[in-house]
């Protein structure tokens, strides 16, 4: 029989894998935190002068590696690229913040994973028979209507972790080629395959927008709270009215930033945009040494993780998605 | 090994067929490319649609992969197929600049603009271009054969129908209801991709991942009411941002 | 050559029964500067846009009669090409901007036409040394101020050599430093090439134009040259265009000069008396505070400020001067990651020292410079409600509904807000943030962009507001507005609150905290405060 003190463990360990990465991205990091870890900032360190198609490249070939490598060379990606962190402008701050949305990450997708992962599939996984698997909790049998297995076992927990890394490297990569190159590097590097310039532009007014929205966003819903949104609510509810908020400030801000379109429009028009079919570019971006050395780092990395694949330390199953 | 992350697996079982897809994908370019010559393609856009989309395609990088996310954690993981508000932003930030642009196109568009700024803030360039063509073939155009279907009316008579007595015939009410019932059919038609291509196709064919009907099929039917639910209040807010801004 | 001619222009926007612009006979000559101010709404943008082709070639309508540039139908041009003959310099720098690196911004339109990398950089290097950027070009457009984006948004206008421009209300945006660089490109370029200026504030813009052309209610109603101006001061005045008092004395004395000192000093011979209004600076004190604003280790704000019941207090100076970061400080809404804030605050008696935004916003209202950005409900009536309606303040309809009758709102009531005019959205906002029943308010730049009757209606809704126990801290760079409104003004420089005191005395001595006078105090001032 279940007891009342076990459904109340549930719920809570419920509640806590649904509160705790909301709770560490609100709390330390804020939606204006999300802003500095994906906002370039001028710098001179190698990352910076980086070609942003090496880091394109980069991103590629880490999720590459995380996809199809054992989960432990992702978590060393992951947990090696963050230390790299520190080389950026303001480095500490960048590394503490991403480190932070890292571990939401993980926990989420441990959450997210673990209590649905077929023990089967991780039997498979981890080449360890279910009988010897360890529960550590045991759901009330409705449990199953949200979906989750009948047992929570350390071996679902394990594996959901392995799996949490195969995200966190991209995270990582991704990160570092917004925070080291200006979003015209970005594009420009991109319109080098040929994507259509309207769409190159479509893409310059998104990266300007991109820290316009968190800061009109950030200010509505500052302003709705100050307004008596939420009410009296104690200040531990505060993070969920914050979401509420955040869902009725959607009109304002996006009407805001609309506004501006037409004026963009007009700026572009009146210089000649679409004059022809396609557009040349003044700033050019050539190779430089930091370029051909992160090339040969890449080449390495794609080597040892092919070699280690050979050796066995491949991915060990497909995940559920 | 494949390239780019794909592991370009077409054995797993119970996949749907290769053959299925790509002649959906086909038939969808062949629609596009026809509608394109007929409408004028991308020189029948104004700049400020381009700016239109641009903004559109920051608001949901924002809202899916900042915001959502956090919205998201408050719903039960099991509710989660039925309740996923980084989806439902999408369907609501979307819905918003297809009702300002209005030509067949935005749609693909946005949703390839988007896919393309989520691959710098978030995913590295994964499996690209799979991706694009994936979301702009399937949510992006379902959005441009709306606007194909009621000719640039998406929700509610402007633009063509706007007429010297305002904004046309129908009445206010009538075109919420009209807005309403549009948003509502495209948010059902964006219950199909995720289970369908995603988990019945796309999930193995990069990441071999395991297909399981069953779990297709509930997915599929339990995103079914939040999806027209959020179509029919992204219809409405659509129509009025577009009224806001005088389209 | 003209460089400009309109013939029998109609223009009726799609959807509109009325048309926005009828012209029976316009032209401009080539190298000539042409002043172009009417109220907001009168018809001035569609007119540039009729000349820069945006009409009919981006915006849709029935347009009827002829445009022509150089000789050139517009109707025929295609739109690159007018590009190459007009440029057009907008009113705000954000809005203008793409680009985060400077260069990448004033290449955008060489690289729309495809120079060769020669003529692009021949063309980028002039437009920075014409507009004076060498000292910043390194700098991202994000960390820029509005002057210095302005000048990259002209740098970037001029690098496509147009024989045309049009600058579009360049300065409203911007601070007085910036302004005086627009203005002093606007005058150093005036052999160089046609210009027209759009400008609310008249007196601004005449010293460097030939022409002055008024349009009201869709049509040109005034012509002249600007020597000829000073006989046509009523017809400006009742378009709602912003007169200098000088003028009106000018032409009151039959003087033919525009000099606030020689009117001052006439005004003085004549014995006529200018109306002073009275300072209010005798209420308790309802906000004492102290703020300490660190970034990076570096004070950036340290500062005490006071403010007395029923006082408008008005923060001026340069831009960079912390004035902002002053107000947000107050309100908590500094990112607490990014900066080190410390404060003392007590409001009425109460101490809010260690209080957050939500706390604060019992006490204090705040008015952002965006402040679309607060309006989430679908009516006037719920947007005003919403405030004490979410506090659970009883009777918190009577309370709204005082101030949608305070702020004339009464027949907008059911109106989406978001639908409204910018100064009725204003307005809106303002009677939402009292009826949070704060009685302090802040209020960023709120004359910034807006016309002269919407400043007068807004500083009149402010007096009104203070006579009944409302105070006020604004955050403006205009003069005009904080002597005529202001009853208390304090000059803010690298941080600190340097210098306050009434209007009269501070503007004695602004012009070296970048806070140039109004002409309206130089009426005033006495023979000891005569600013130089």
């Amino acid at each position: 029989m279940y007891s009342l003190l076990d459904t109340a463990i549930s719920w809570l360990l419920f509640v806590f894998g649904v509160s705790i990465p909301f709770y560490l991205i609100l709390g330390a990091i804020g939606i204006s935190g999300f802003r500095e870890i994906t906002s370039y900032e001028k710098y001179d360190t190698f990352y910076y002068n980086l070609n942003a198609s090496i880091k394109i490249l980069l991103s590629v070939v880490i999720v590459l590696i995380a996809t199809f490598a054992i989960w432990w060379i992702g978590a060393i990606i992951t947990f090696g690229l963050l230390a790299s962190y520190v080389t950026l402008k303001n480095g500490w701050r960048k590394m503490y913040l991403t480190g932070f949305l890292i571990l939401s990450i993980i926990i989420g997708t441990v959450w997210g994973y673990a209590p649905y992962e077929p023990l089967g599939i991780v039997s498979m996984a981890l080449h360890t028979p279910v009988s010897s698997f360890t529960t550590v909790w045991t759901w009330p049998p409705y449990f199953s209507i949200l979906g989750y297995e009948p047992h929570l076992t350390l071996q679902s927990l394990y594996y959901s972790f392995q799996i949490s890394f195969r995200f966190t490297a991209a995270v990582v990569a991704s990160l570092l080629l917004v925070m080291t190159n200006t979003p015209a590097q970005i594009i420009k590097t991109l319109s080098r395959f040929r994507i259509p310039d309207p769409v190159i532009f479509s893409l310059v007014v998104a990266m300007k927008t991109v820290p316009a929205v968190f800061e009109s966003f950030d200010t509505s819903i500052k302003i709705s709270l100050m307004r008596g949104y939420g009410g009296n609510k104690p200040k531990f509810l505060r993070p969920f009215v914050i979401l509420a908020a955040a869902v009725s400030c959607i009109v304002p801000t996006i009407v805001h930033l609309l506004r501006g379109a037409k004026d963009i429009g007009i700026s572009a028009d009146t210089r000649a945009f679409r004059a022809y079919p396609s557009r040349s570019y003044f700033m050019q971006t050539p190779f430089k040494r930091e370029d051909y050395i992160f090339s040969g780092i890449l080449v390495i990395m794609v080597t040892a993780t092919i070699i280690a694949i050979m050796m066995g330390f491949g991915r060990a199953i497909p995940y559920l998605t | 090994m494949g390239f780019n992350g794909i592991g370009a697996d077409l054995s797993v079982p119970g996949m749907i067929p290769w053959e299925i897809i790509v002649a959906y994908f086909a038939i969808a370019l062949g629609f596009v490319l026809y509608y394109s010559r007929k409408t004028g393609g991308l020189k029948g856009y104004k700049t400020v649609d381009f700016v239109y989309i641009g903004i559109g395609a920051a608001f949901t990088v924002v809202w899916e992969f900042f915001v959502g996310p956090l919205l998201d954690k408050i719903v039960p993981p099991g509710l989660s197929a039925f309740i996923g508000f980084g989806f439902f932003g999408r369907i609501i930030i979307l819905f918003i600049i297809a009702g300002l642009v209005r030509k067949p196109g935005v749609g693909m568009l946005s949703l390839a603009i988007f896919d393309i700024l989520g691959d710098i803030f978030h995913y590295g360039f994964s499996g690209e271009p799979i991706f694009v063509f994936y979301e702009a073939l399937t949510y992006g155009l379902f959005i441009d054969i709306a606007i194909t279907i009621r000719r640039g009316n998406l929700f509610g008579n402007f633009s063509t129908g706007k007429t010297k007595n305002g904004i046309g015939a129908y009445a206010q009410k009538h075109q919420e209801l009209f807005a309403a019932i549009t948003g509502g059919i495209i948010g059902f038609t964006w219950a199909f991709p995720d289970p369908f291509f995603y988990s019945g196709f796309f999930g193995p064919f990069l990441y071999g991942s395991i297909v399981n009907w069953q779990k297709i099929l509930i997915t599929f039917a339990e995103s079914i009411p939040g999806n027209i639910i959020f179509g029919i209040i992204a219809g409405l807010i659509a129509l009025r941002v577009a009224r806001v801004l005088g389209q | 050559m003209k460089a400009i001619e309109i013939k029998n222009l109609i223009f009726t926007y799609m959807g509109e029964e009325k048309p926005a612009l009828e012209i029976d006979d316009f032209y401009v000559n080539e190298g000539e500067s042409i002043l172009l101010t009417g109220r907001s709404g009168s018809g001035k943008s569609t007119l540039i846009n009729c000349i820069n082709g945006i009409i009919p070639h981006v915006i849709s309508g029935e347009l009827k009669g002829s445009v022509r540039l150089m000789g050139e139908e517009v109707r025929e041009m295609k739109l690159p090409d007018i590009a190459r003959t007009v440029g057009t310099l907008l009113q705000d720098p954000e809005r203008q901007v793409m680009n985060y690196n400077i260069v990448d911004e004033i290449a955008f339109g060489p690289e729309n036409l495809k120079f060769s990398r020669d003529e692009m950089e021949r063309r980028i290097n002039r437009a920075i040394s014409v507009v004076g950027l060498e000292s910043f070009i390194e700098r991202e457009t994000t960390k820029l101020s509005g002057g210095e984006l302005q000048r990259v948004a002209l740098a970037s206008v001029i690098a496509m050599e147009p024989k045309i421009m049009i600058l579009d209300e360049p300065t409203s945006n911007i601070d007085p430093e910036g302004t005086e660089q627009i203005f002093r490109f606007i005058q150093d370029n005036r052999e160089n090439m046609t210009q027209i200026i759009v400008e609310h504030k008249v007196e601004r813009a005449l010293p460097f134009v030939d022409r002055v052309v008024v349009v009201n209610d869709g049509k040109i109603i005034l012509n002249v040259s600007k020597e000829h101006l000073m006989r046509d001061v009523e017809v400006l005045l009742d378009a709602g265009i912003e007169i200098p008092e000088e003028y009106i004395y000018a032409k009151q004395l039959g003087l033919d000069t525009v000099d606030p000192e020689v009117i001052r000093e006439k005004i003085r011979e004549k014995g006529l008396n200018l109306s002073r209004r009275v300072r209010r600076n005798d209420g308790e004190t309802v906000l004492s505070s102290h703020l300490d604003v660190d970034v990076e280790g570096r004070k950036i704000v340290s500062t005490d400020l006071n403010l007395k019941k029923g006082q408008v207090y008005c923060i001026m100076g340069k831009n960079g001067a912390g004035k902002t970061t002053l107000i947000k400080g107050l309100m908590d809404f500094l990112n607490k990651k990014q900066f080190s804030v410390s404060s003392s605050l007590n409001i009425e008696g109460e101490d809010l020292s260690g209080k957050d935004y939500v706390l604060r916003g019992r006490k204090i209202a705040y008015l952002p410079q965006s402040f679309d950005l607060m309006l989430v409900s679908k009516s006037v009536e719920s947007e005003v409600y919403y405030s004490a309606k979410h506090r659970k303040i009883p009777g918190f309809r009577e309370i709204g509904d005082e101030l949608i009758g305070m702020f004339s709102l009464d027949d907008k009531r059911m109106t989406d807000p978001l639908m409204l005019s910018t100064g009725q959205r204003r307005r809106v906002c303002m009677a939402a943030a009292l009826a949070s029943s704060a009685h302090i308010m802040l209020m960023d730049e709120p004359t910034s962009g807006q016309d002269f009757l919407n400043k007068k209606i807004l500083g009149e809704e402010i007096r009104k507001l203070c006579a009944r126990g409302f105070t006020f801290l604004i955050v403006t760079h205009d003069s005009r507005f904080a002597y005529r409104y202001g009853d208390y003004i304090g000059i803010m420089d690298n941080g600190r609150i340097i210098h306050e005191g009434e209007p009269d005395h501070i503007f004695r001595f602004s012009s070296e905290y970048g806070v140039i006078a109004p002409s309206d105090y130089v009426l005033r001032a006495e023979e000891k405060e005569v600013v130089s």
